[in-house]
């Protein structure tokens, strides 16, 4: 597995290009806003990262995922069902290969241009129909995973078919001289064959996930912070109002300790579009950091007047309600980040804080 | 006389196809989310309880199980349903008799329904235990072995049930 490690990620890294440079193509025809792209293979990459960012990395993840699980299980049926030729192999091979680049390139273009409008607003705030798209993204993650599921199955089952249809054309072939031995077992190539085949599935599968499983925890994307910022000022120069650009760009000021620059940009990104909740969030924490809970609890406040359902909101408004003393309130509201996400549910923190509130409350 | 490989193949995928859309239509209804989705989950959310607690402290409600602190909701796509119905619809396309077909439904459907509980109990374990490696656990591990092991179910069905002369009976 660790032997095999720098190949994977070299084709892996080969295929997200792939997967980032089509689906650029794609989105290209539909209508969206203006974004820094680049043609050449890191800037493809560097396309996904820098205009999805967080969700940029979780599909670098996702597509390392499929691509792995796809060319693994494939690659586990291809070799594993005896087909009587290589020629056999090669030939579905090269159509499942084929056939998991179209399907992924087409889902992934999609995904990104509904993460775009729904998902993304959960780290870049760019637009604000979550209900509705949310619901959607949901439906077509499900579609997804179905399609992830349901091809490999498939692919196996006609591959099955086949050699059973093979198997049952020889055995009738043959039949007028099995008849003497009536009673007989199988033959015993057959049986080996058969355990060769169930030995070979299993074997190749779990060396398949194992290799995904120490690939990713190994490799797990991290781009430079420098090429997101290079992209996110490039907007600005393009269009100084975007709003999810200075979002952005607030968001490195933060990250490299610029707190009030940072606040200058997230009160920009807010000015030109008022609906943006997650800047709102952002703001907050970073008045927050100043120990300003007043105009956190504030900013928080009004993020869940827009989205009455952002359960980070409830939650760090919360907390902000507990520093200035309003115990009761901040239950209230962490009571509700916790019914809204099952993740703040397994909080640890939250769960013992929460307690805590309630003996004072009730 | 049998007919031939590629009509036998060309009639499978289509087929297959054809009762997976069936099933998923019939399973994306309210009917289906009140009378089957919901109940399921529920009836896996108990089922995982007793072997829950002999290892920490468990408790249910409704969907939502609770192993040692850790929650998680059983939804729709954790009830096993996905699974058994390719599993089904890979049977009802196989060219073989009704009764191998019955035999397929009453062997598939137990099985998978045990295999996903497990799924469902040794998640809640990796949850509460070793949370760093939950999700992928539960997206990269167990969404694979459900559909192999489901397809491992179909093909000792096919090899024990499934008599070799029906591809020449239709």
């Amino acid at each position: 597995m660790v032997i095999g490690l720098p190949w994977w990620w070299l084709i892996q890294h080969v295929f997200i290009t792939f997967l980032a440079a089509s689906a650029e193509r794609v989105l290209r025809l539909v209508d969206h806003p203006p974004l820094v792209t680049s043609l050449d293979p890191q800037g493809g990459a560097i396309f996904i990262h820098s205009y999805i960012t967080g969700l940029g990395q979780a599909m670098a993840s996702l597509g390392g995922a499929l691509f792995h699980f796809y060319i693994v299980v494939t690659l586990a049926l291809v070799v594993a069902v005896p087909f009587r030729t290589w020629a056999g192999r090669i030939r579905l091979a090269g159509l499942a290969v084929g056939v998991i680049a179209l399907v992924t390139t087409a889902l992934a273009a999609v995904k990104i241009k509904l993460a775009v409008e729904a998902e993304a607003i959960a780290n870049l705030g760019i637009t604000l129909h979550t209900v509705r798209e949310k619901n959607f993204l949901e439906s077509f993650d499900k579609f997804l995973v179905f399609g992830m599921l349901l091809f490999p199955a498939f692919l196996f089952l006609v591959s099955y078919l086949s050699f059973w249809i093979e198997s049952r054309n020889e055995d009738s072939g043959k039949q007028g001289n099995s008849r003497k031995k009536k009673g007989a077992s199988r033959r015993p190539h057959r049986e080996r064959s058969r355990w060769l085949t169930w030995g070979t599935t299993a074997a190749l599968g779990l060396a398949g996930f194992t290799a995904t499983w120490a690939f990713l925890a190994v490799t797990r994307e991290e781009s430079d912070p420098w090429e997101y910022r290079t992209s996110w000022e490039k907007v600005l120069e393009l269009n100084p109002s975007y709003a999810p650009a200075h979002y952005n760009v607030g968001l490195f000021e933060e990250k490299a300790g610029r707190l009030d620059l940072a606040i200058e940009h997230y009160e920009l990104a807010m000015k030109n579009d008022p609906n943006l909740f997650q800047v709102y969030l952002t703001l907050g924490n970073a008045y927050y950091k100043q120990g300003q809970f007043q105009l956190a609890a504030q900013r928080y406040k009004k993020s869940i007047l827009i989205e009455p359902e952002f359960a980070h909101g409830h939650k760090n408004l919360g907390i902000s309600l507990m520093h200035l003393g309003f115990d009761c309130d901040a239950l209230r509201h962490l009571e509700e980040s916790m019914r809204l996400d099952l993740g703040l549910y397994n909080d640890p923190l939250l769960q013992s804080e929460t307690e805590r509130l309630r003996s004072i409350c009730r | 006389m049998a007919p031939s490989p590629r009509r036998l193949i060309i009639q499978f995928c289509l087929l297959f196809f054809v009762f997976i859309l069936l099933f998923t239509f019939l399973l994306s209804t309210d009917l289906a989310n009140r009378y089957l989705h919901e109940p399921l989950a529920r009836l896996i959310a108990n089922s995982s309880l007793p072997f829950l607690a002999v290892f920490g402290r468990a408790s249910v409600s409704g969907n939502i199980l609770n192993f040692n602190g850790f929650g998680a909701a059983i939804v729709e796509a954790c009830n096993g349903i996905l699974p058994t119905y390719i599993y089904l619809s890979a049977v009802f396309a196989f060219p073989s008799r009704w009764r191998a077909k019955g035999w397929g439904v009453v062997i598939g459907i137990p099985l998978i329904f045990l295999i996903n509980l497990i799924r469902v109990i040794t998640l809640m374990m990796f949850g509460a235990f070793q949370p760093e490696l939950f999700e992928q656990v539960h997206i990269y591990v167990w969404q694979a072995l459900v559909i192999a092991l489901s397809m491992g179910i179909w093909i000792f069905w096919a090899e024990r049930f499934v008599r070799p002369d029906s591809l020449g009976s239709r």
